[in-house]
């Protein structure tokens, strides 16, 4: 196959035109986003341009389990405040998921689904800080990516760099189960999820300046609960009944989780057209443990 | 006297990428292959494949050819189009492609003109874009050369400047895309025939999905011409004319 690769050397010799990605560490030159990995350039100018490390949190999940929705609704809440916990984007395209989500759940609808392409995420940078406890600070950096990009990452990892690198940079993961599936097609989401958390282990287990890394935090959030009361009731009772392969490997392998319901929607129904196209149909936004994940993960504090 | 003429006939390999919920997974992935498409590159097909709003117009009948040359030797002539409701029931249509795996020695029989082995395969009946899940995909019979006459440009207008500039972009800088086109085969055909065969080979294009990193084409047909797509062929090194 032939390959084109344009050659930037020229520019190596204009420092001020060089930003390392945040996300992969590739150095790219006056571009908007990362060649290696796709991720805004913007990003990496913003936390190195603050100074403080960052601590990063990112958002996996299944297509499907409702990652968009979450992670949206996530975002203006926090940057509404009146919690123990506030966010504010740093940057102006990180309000994009959020404008999506709450701009289609007035409209009575759900985001539309999330493109596999990694060069068209959307993708936020959220500052997380504890409203008494302002040292104690996260980032919410993730792209709001599509669920087929997971699986094919944790089957052949390489294949999206932006998912790898920053599942390996994450301080604390929110991985996302739909739990109407999980309670109705228990088995597939139990192997899936298998597959996940084995990937995030491996990728934090392989010793760095001869230590290992600690794992990171890992929040397991059942979405879409208010089609599950047992979900919402009991998580981690939940959790082992009908997801006992994570249960049993996050007990060994990833000692510091936790599981959490949520749901943002108080009730929904199926609506076909004309065309024969199915759609769900939110009627009401009623959100539910939305939050408690990221205040349990700052909880922890960091190492 | 007796005018029937033998047929030679060659098998290619087909597959389908499109969102469903099938053994193989859920979401945008190879929902169908012929046996003889390997693994490696059913994991790249995987990766380039176009899922949901790749396609550059939103009607319904809008459609896309492309071709590439994969590794290993392969080369895809695919069809993209709209087919059901997304089975995700998020409201929108599910963006369908029909690949065919082709070897050099199929395309040899055709000019090594992709077009020319489209044309046929759609008159046979193939590269449909309904499909369903459960089917088992066979291997296609394509006949092992056109009969159809050598590989010839369009007879429809074109614009000599333009194609000039065409030509000098794909010549030059590799990637180009032409904009607000309302006949992409007809542009295709002419640069494709102002090629030697061996060169046609390597002439990746596409007439309507929209520019990606996972999918680069040296010759991109667009219907349309908004700032917004101009925005990303530039982002990504594309030189634009139109």
């Amino acid at each position: 196959m032939r390959v084109e690769q344009v050659m930037q050397s020229s520019r190596y010799f204009d420092a001020n035109s060089r930003h390392d990605c945040i996300c992969c560490g590739q150095a790219s030159f006056d571009s908007d986003a990362c060649s290696n990995c796709q991720a805004p350039l913007e990003l990496s100018r913003t936390v190195q341009t603050r100074g403080t490390p960052p601590r990063f949190v990112s958002v996996l999940g299944a297509s499907g389990a409702g990652k968009t929705v979450y992670l949206g609704f996530l975002l203006d809440i926090l940057s509404k405040g009146g919690r123990s916990i506030r966010g504010l984007p740093n940057n102006s395209f990180s309000v994009a998921v959020q404008e999506q989500t709450i701009g289609a759940l007035e409209q009575r609808r759900f985001p539309d689904k999330t493109a596999s392409e990694a060069d068209s995420w959307s993708w936020v940078h959220y500052e997380v800080r504890h409203a008494k406890r302002p040292k104690n600070y996260l980032d919410i950096v993730t792209p709001d990516l599509a669920g087929e990009a997971i699986g094919m990452e944790v089957d052949h990892p390489g294949t999206y760099k932006a998912i790898r690198c920053m599942t390996q940079k994450s301080k604390a993961i929110m991985v996302l189960f739909d739990s109407v599936r999980v309670r109705d097609a228990g088995r597939e989401e139990d192997v899936f999820a298998l597959k996940l958390a084995s990937y995030i282990q491996n990728l934090h287990a392989t010793p760095k300046k001869g230590r290992r890394e600690k794992p990171p935090r890992l929040a397991i959030i059942f979405t879409k609960s208010d089609w599950c009361p047992e979900a919402k009731q009991d998580p981690a009772r939940f959790a082992g009944e009908h997801m006992p392969g994570l249960m049993q490997f996050c007990k060994q392998s990833l000692q510091d989780h936790g599981f959490f319901a949520s749901s943002v929607v108080g009730s929904s129904a199926s609506m076909i057209d004309r065309y024969g196209c199915m759609e769900q149909v939110p009627f009401h936004v009623e959100p539910y443990g939305i939050v408690e994940p990221l205040e349990w993960i700052m909880q922890g504090g960091w190492n | 006297m007796d005018h029937a003429r033998w047929v030679e006939l060659m098998f290619v390999q087909q597959a389908v990428f499109t969102s469903a919920q099938s053994r193989r997974g859920r979401g945008y992935h190879l929902v169908g292959q012929s046996p003889g498409v390997p693994d490696s590159l059913a994991e790249r097909l995987n990766y380039w494949g176009p899922s949901h709003d790749s396609l550059i117009h939103g009607e319904l009948e809008a459609e896309s050819i492309s071709y590439f040359p994969a590794d290993e030797g392969w080369f895809i002539l695919a069809r993209t189009g709209y087919g059901g409701p997304e089975y995700s029931g998020r409201g929108s249509l599910q963006v369908v492609t029909r690949l065919l795996a082709l070897r050099s020695n199929h395309l040899a029989g055709y000019d090594c003109c992709p077009l020319a082995l489209y044309r046929a395969a759609v008159s046979l009946g193939h590269l449909k874009l309904m499909f369903d899940p459960m089917e088992k995909l066979p291997e296609l019979e394509l006949p092992t050369r056109t009969y159809l006459g050598r590989t010839a440009a369009s007879n429809a207008p074109l614009h000599p400047t333009l194609m000039s500039n065409v030509c000098r972009h794909l010549r030059d800088e590799g990637r180009v895309a032409v904009l607000n086109v309302d006949q992409p085969l007809s542009i295709v055909s002419h640069v494709l025939a102002g090629l030697p065969p061996e060169e046609r080979y390597w002439m990746s294009f596409t007439t309507g999905l929209k520019p990606s990193r996972h999918r680069q084409f040296r010759l991109n047909l667009a219907p349309a011409g908004d700032q917004n797509l101009i925005r990303q062929y530039v982002a990504q090194g594309i030189s634009c004319v139109r």
